[in-house]
């Protein structure tokens, strides 16, 4: 299951950061970390040479590291915006990581549709805050 | 480092120097210096070119040279703490300063492609560190390959103190140990001292140097002339000149020396170092030297390097030997194996002629050195891959791993494929690793060997580029090690990171604030916040609210510690909004902010005042209100759209409504357009609306709060700006209104806003205000400080105040109120010309109050100066504008009163819009010519009645209207009372049906006076009535209406209707226009027949009956009306009374309901005969007018009649068009018989 969702912003700074375990309160803290230490590996994959030349670049990343406890998957759209989501056992299939992370950047593009946000600020709607919710409900 | 250019440098031959203390005086007393730094400089020699031939049979030439001199007794290592302790002192020294130099931008550096290079302590550090670890008993280049023996010229016997100075000197550990070699190459050198007039002179110094020479061989003594200068600055030719040719002489020593240096060395005197050594003395020094390297040096090391290498090659290379080796190493494992390392190669003798290390690998070590420091790098490499294998087979892994080192130093040289010489290095710091792991001493100086096998990788990784190479091993080297290496180890690696593509930013600032860290626990706390603030230009601004908040807390605590209060408060002032962390961090971070706040202020006098984020000020959205030109009492007239407002003044204000001057304008034109854009009125407040908002879960108390602005004026009490004190609740947000009064002209600049947090802190922000969206740019570039919150101030100027009293808040539809209207002059000046316009025809002013017009203005109002009080009335551009007499003055303080009447006609908001116009009394100033006020209120309108009026004609009469009004109470709630209906067409009348016929039944008194509002109209015209209406009743009332002489074609009605609520009177008033009679006629005829008609049958058998029949002529114009009886369908019946009693009679009008109810006894057939004429003519009937027409009709019997077939037609007089026609009225008429 999910434990955390996160969007990160072009300038690698976090644009919306939650975490859905209950538990311990220093768990913001430590989802922080993992997801910031994710960002390097993010890097690492965007600098690979592709294949072939003129290879469609797929925005689904995989596995970008393992932690004790989780793993951490990466996705980035084509304006360099990266979701990242950690993941607790059981882990999902790739396929359906892929799916969960369409998901994700269609609520994250309703978000931004929005007239009154202005890019590269906090996501603070409610609405998308829900839908990411329902992503990870339904996982 | 490079590696190219510094192995030559230092892996040199050591030549080992002893002193007699007569000659270290003689050089330390007139130079500051000692006997080896004075020669050091010396020892390096270029544009050599001597021939050696090693262990091939090829020679080859040495071009440079250095040699390395030491003294006698610091040829040792020294301890590991010693070391550490100088270590820490080097970095000190080289780190000086870098606190208060600014942390490179790292993102900067990045961007413009140069990351930071290495932090230039760490070279020095590092190679300080590699001489703290030399003389090691793992390696042989360290160890003096020459023995310089160094005498006073003046001594009486050269020679013997030559043999005394060797036979007593004190000579390294290692070398009595036996590890070194003692068969050392022996060189002698006498200093003749010039600044002493000794017996004799040079010359005996020279004979000496013969009888040396004589005895120890030609080739091994020498002799210098020193201290020759006369310490003046004129004499100090070339070397003592440039102080910095003997800082590279100068080395730094331990504690209790070693490494190379002795632990003390000699004051600088006043000269400074070499005062007094001039050209010819260094060049003989030099030449002496240079003796030494080339004469004696080069060709005695020859010679050991190919005895050397003689010995190896006959007991280890070759085939035979190999599998000697082998097979012997098989049999019996090397002592030192089973102890998990092999102890270092020990001579067979311990005495001290013998080879220093007699055994094999002794001899390889000593020859693969040796061959290095001969620059023959081949062989060394050959013979240290051989060493490595033999090592490796016994498992001495300390010695491997020194050989493994030594022969990636000779790859290096070889130029080798990199990846060889980075394995060698890498094999060497694992091995040494492992063999740290031990435990005791040899595991802890293993470490730093491991280490030192790491830097030599990460230096040489870097040269080739392959950063992520060099990171990955200073990291591995870090771990082991602890305090101030560790971090310089990690913030290497971090620096590494940043040059690996792409550049690993988070892994560097996560390696630097590791580094931080370990520098803060190792007591370099200036280059651990230095590590800290490059990561926090890093993370700045993104948002990674957590990273930032434990940066700026250890920045923060550290300049705190360091007595810096004003510069931690900048970093414990970022920390104060966090949002994310719990209550009580929160708390513990404003405590810890406003008590360095307080030490703050304690060091520097008063209290700083910061940039503090606390509260949140939204700097980009700043509202300013203030009046200019145009005025609004309040916010609701604000919130009408500024096009609103100039609909509604544009009759006010003839002239500008176009908005565009020209030529007719003239001077006036050219003063409006001078108007500034933004200003206000020196005087008149400006309320400055800015929103603030406490993130945080604590209560934050605000006082002091005001703005910061300029004003050019200078002067501090020409504004006032108001301070305002506020608490604000966790996560509150509020918009703060704070006021500003400027008393005088010029310019004025809103600044930013200042405040006092929780009673201590003093803070401010400055406004950033959002440049305007201009018709491209659509970002929201900030535009500076001073952009568009600049006013100009205006002259002080009337401002006119409006203030609308006695109005109600909601009304209903058709109620009249009466509220008043309070007109205050509040301006420093008078005002005059006063005009009003109001928005709907539900505002009313009267045009006189209370009979005011005509009475002079002080009767009415103070301060009031004019003649008389009548408003004037005229129409301007579709509205009515009410003007004040232009005399009227009203001065500063005076007050005017006017009643206005509002009659709102719909339910829904009524919008009370006022607009005023003033102009100042005195001469227009420049760009003020007028001034508006506009005032809004708005009222809701509930609805009260629904009526419905109808009018038919009346049967009865040929005028007459029926009027039936249908009245619903709206409002639901009862209460409601009618109390008039009046018709406003002149003439016309109204009364009650019931009135005219049987009494009326809900009629009471009259209540004269209640016709106030029309009190010219004439008395017939209202019908007073009390009808109290229930809630949600309908009732009908019915009404004639009178017209006022001849018949109007159209009626125009109007009717009124009164609610009357009870308790105070609330009068309200209902309009009704274009009610119209249903159906039109051209001609209206009305039967006027007798009711009975009484005849003698007996005398008369048929009785002939008079018919009446009114006509009236509606059409507009003359006409002609003829009648013609008998014409019509038979449709008419007579009735014959059946059983002698009369049904009717006693109407007058019988209902036709009732004749129809009885249509059984009617018998058709003509039982009546039209007698007389049969057409009657009424000619030309002119419009309006009525005439009587008699017609007859015959019947034979008695009973009741009703008579209809006749019909009126008409035609329009002169033209001969035909009309039309229409059936006459039936005549109903009952003849009885007498």
């Amino acid at each position: 299951m999910i434990v955390c969702a996160a969007v990160i912003g072009q300038a690698n700074n976090p644009l919306y950061l939650e975490t859905f375990q209950q538990g311990s309160s220093d768990d913001a803290l430590r989802f922080h970390y993992i997801v910031h230490c994710s960002l390097d590996a993010v890097e690492e994959k965007l600098a690979l040479p592709r294949k072939s030349p003129g290879e469609p670049s797929d925005a689904y990343l995989g596995l970008l590291y393992p932690t004790e406890d989780y793993k951490v998957f990466g996705y980035v759209t084509n304006t360099r915006v990266k979701f990242i989501l950690v993941v607790d056992e059981p882990v999902p299939k790739d396929e359906e990581m892929r799916m969960i992370f369409k998901r994700f950047h269609a609520a994250y593009v309703d978000a931004v549709c929005n007239p009154f946000y202005s890019v590269n600020t906090p996501l603070t709607s409610s609405s998308f805050d829900a839908s990411v919710r329902t992503i990870i409900m339904t996982l | 480092m490079e590696l190219k250019s510094w192995i030559p440098e230092r892996f040199t031959p050591v030549v080992m120097v002893v002193t007699t203390p007569e000659a270290e005086e003689m050089v330390q007393l007139n130079n500051g210096l000692t006997v080896v730094e004075m020669l050091r400089p010396h020892g390096v020699f270029h544009n050599l070119s001597v021939p050696v031939r090693t262990v091939g049979e090829q020679s080859y030439r040495i071009r440079e040279l250095k040699l390395r001199l030491h003294y006698a007794s610091s040829l040792f290592q020294p301890t590991p703490e010693a070391a550490e302790e100088y270590l820490q002192g080097v970095v000190k020294a080289a780190t000086q300063g870098c606190e208060s130099e600014p942390a490179p931008d790292i993102a900067a550096c990045l961007r413009k492609g140069e990351p930071p290079g290495a932090t230039p302590w760490f070279d020095t550090y590092q190679r300080e560190f590699m001489r703290m670890l030399a003389f090691g008993e793992l390696e042989t280049f360290d160890h003096p390959v020459a023995c310089l023996l160094v005498a006073h010229a003046g001594a009486e016997d050269p020679v013997q103190t030559f043999q005394a100075l060797w036979a007593g000197a004190a000579l390294p550990p290692l070398m009595r140990a036996g590890v070194m070699e003692l068969r050392l190459l022996l060189h002698h050198l006498l200093l003749h001292d010039d600044s002493r007039h000794a017996e004799g002179g040079y010359q005996r110094a020279e004979e000496k140097l013969r009888v040396a020479r004589a005895a120890l061989g030609h080739a091994a003594v020498g002799l210098a002339r020193v201290n020759s200068g006369s310490g003046d600055p004129a004499s100090q030719v070339g070397y003592a000149a440039d102080p910095g040719r003997w800082a590279a002489a100068l080395a730094g020593a331990p504690r209790d020396g070693g490494a190379g240096e002795l632990a003390a060395r000699p004051a600088p005197p006043p000269g400074g170092l070499g005062a007094r050594l001039t050209g010819a003395n260094q060049e003989a020094l030099a030449a002496c030297l240079q003796d030494l390297a080339v004469r004696s040096l080069l060709p005695a090391l020859e010679g050991r390097v190919r005895a050397l290498n003689h010995q190896v090659t006959s007991t280890r290379r070759g085939l035979r030997n190999q599998l000697k080796t082998l097979l012997w190493r098989k049999a019996s494992p090397a002592p030192g194996a089973q102890s998990g390392g092999r102890e270092s190669p020990r001579p067979s003798s311990s005495g001290g002629s013998g080879s220093g290390a007699a055994s094999v690998e002794g001899q390889m070590r000593a020859l693969a050195d040796l061959a290095f420091l001969m620059q023959d790098y081949e062989t060394a490499a050959s013979t240290l891959r051989l060493l490595a294998g033999d090592l490796r087979a016994d498992k001495a892994w300390r010695q491997y791993a020194a050989a493994q080192e030594m022969l990636g130093l000779a790859l290096v040289m070889l130029g080798a494929p990199p990846a060889d010489a980075a394995a060698a290095f890498k094999e060497a710091f694992l091995r040494y690793s492992s063999a740290a792991a031990g435990p005791g001493r040899p595991g802890k100086d293993c470490v730093r060997l491991a280490t030192r096998a790491a830097l030599l990788t990460a230096a040489h990784a870097r040269s080739h580029g392959n950063y992520g190479e060099a990171n990955f091993a200073l990291m591995k080297a870090h771990f082991p090690e602890e305090g101030l290496r560790a971090a310089l180890l990690l913030e290497q690696a971090a620096l590494c990171l940043l040059r690996v593509a792409p550049p690993a930013l988070r892994k560097f600032a996560f390696h630097m604030v590791l580094a931080g860290l370990r520098y803060s626990s190792c007591g370099q706390s200036a280059l651990g916040a230095r590590a800290y603030r490059q990561v926090l230009g890093l993370y700045a601004g993104r948002q990674w609210a957590f990273i930032e908040e434990h940066l700026h807390s250890v920045l923060g605590a550290r300049r705190k510690e360091a007595g810096d209060a004003a510069g931690a408060l900048e970093h414990f002032a970022a920390m104060l909004v966090c949002p994310q962390s719990p209550r009580a961090w929160q708390a513990t971070y404003l405590r810890q902010f406003l008590d360095t706040v307080a030490a703050a202020a304690a060091a520097q006098g008063e209290s700083p005042v910061l940039d503090l984020p606390l509260p949140e000020v939204d700097a980009a959205n700043v509202t300013v209100v203030c009046d200019d030109q145009v005025c609004h009492a309040d916010g609701a007239a604000r919130a009408l759209p500024d096009e609103a407002w100039r609909r509604l003044e544009a009759p006010l204000l003839p002239g500008v409504e176009a908005g565009l001057p020209s030529w007719l304008d003239g001077g006036s034109s050219r003063s409006l357009a001078a108007l500034p854009a933004a200003c206000c009125v020196a005087g008149e407040a400006l309320t400055v609306g800015v929103i603030l908002t406490n993130p945080l879960a604590l209560d934050l108390a605000l006082s002091a709060v005001r703005l910061l602005y300029e004003h050019d004026c200078g002067e501090p009490d020409d504004a006032e700006a108001e301070e305002q004190t506020l608490s604000l609740a966790p996560g509150q947000r509020t918009t703060l209104q704070l006021v500003l009064r400027v008393r005088r002209a010029g310019a004025l600049t809103l600044r930013g806003l200042e405040w006092t947090l929780n009673g201590h802190a003093r803070g401010r922000r400055l406004f950033e205000p959002r440049r305007a969206r201009g018709r491209r740019g659509r970002g929201l570039a900030k535009a500076p400080a001073s952009g568009s919150l600049s006013f100009t101030v205006l002259a002080p100027a009337p401002c006119l105040q409006v203030a609308l009293e006695a109005l109600p808040g909601a009304l209903l539809v058709g109620e009249l109120a009466h509220a008043r209207l309070v007109l205050t002059n509040a301006g420093p000046a008078p005002l005059r010309a006063l005009r009003c316009t109001a928005a709907g025809p539900d505002l009313h002013l009267t045009p006189d109050v209370d009979g005011a017009a005509g009475r002079s203005a002080t009767e009415v109002g103070a301060g009031l100066k004019g003649a008389g009080l009548g408003l004037g009335l005229l129409f301007s551009g579709g509205r009515a504008v009410y003007a004040w007499p232009p005399a009227l003055e009203l001065a500063p303080g005076a007050r005017l009163e006017w009643p206005l009447w509002v009659h709102p006609r719909a339910a829904g908001a009524l919008d009370v819009s006022l607009a005023f116009c003033y102009e100042p009394a005195q001469a227009a100033q420049e760009g003020m010519k007028y001034r508006l006020l506009r005032l809004r209120r708005v009222v809701d309108v509930a609805p009260a009645l629904a009526l419905t009026a109808t009018l038919t004609p009346s049967v009865a009469d040929l005028n007459q209207l029926l009027l039936r009004l249908d009245a619903e109470d709206l409002q639901g709630a009862g209460g409601l009372r009618m109390r008039q209906l009046s018709c406003t067409r002149p003439g016309w009348g109204v009364c009650s049906l019931q009135a005219a016929g049987s009494a009326p039944p809900a009629q009471e008194t009259l209540k004269p006076g209640n016709s106030a509002l029309q009190p010219a109209a004439p008395a017939r015209a209202s019908e007073a009535l009390d009808a109290a209406l229930g809630a949600g009743e309908r009732a009908a009332l019915f009404f004639r209406l009178h017209p006022p002489d001849a018949a109007a074609p159209r009626i125009n009605g109007d009717a009124g209707a009164g609610g009357d609520a009870g308790g105070p009177p609330r009068l309200g008033l209902h309009h009704m226009y274009n009610v119209l009679p249903r159906g039109t006629e051209a001609v209206r005829a009305v039967a006027q027949s007798p009711a009975r008609v009484l005849h003698d049958f007996g005398a008369h058998g048929a009785c002939v009956a008079v018919l009446r029949l009114g006509l009236r002529s509606c059409l507009p114009e003359r006409v002609t009306v003829t009648v013609s009886t008998g014409a019509g369908a038979e449709t008419a019946a007579w009735r014959i009374r059946e059983g002698g009693d009369a049904a009717a009679g006693a109407g007058a009008a019988p209902a036709p309901a009732a004749s129809l109810d009885q249509a059984a006894g009617l018998r058709s057939g003509a039982e009546y005969v039209w007698v007389a004429a049969t057409h009657t003519l009424l000619p030309d009937l002119a419009p309006g007018a009525a005439a009587d027409v008699a017609l007859q009709v015959a019947v034979f019997a008695p009973g009741m009649y009703e008579v209809g077939d006749y019909s009126i037609a008409w035609t329009r007089a002169g033209s001969g068009v035909a009309g039309g026609s229409c059936p006459g009225p039936s005549f109903l008429f009952s003849v009885e018989a007498v």
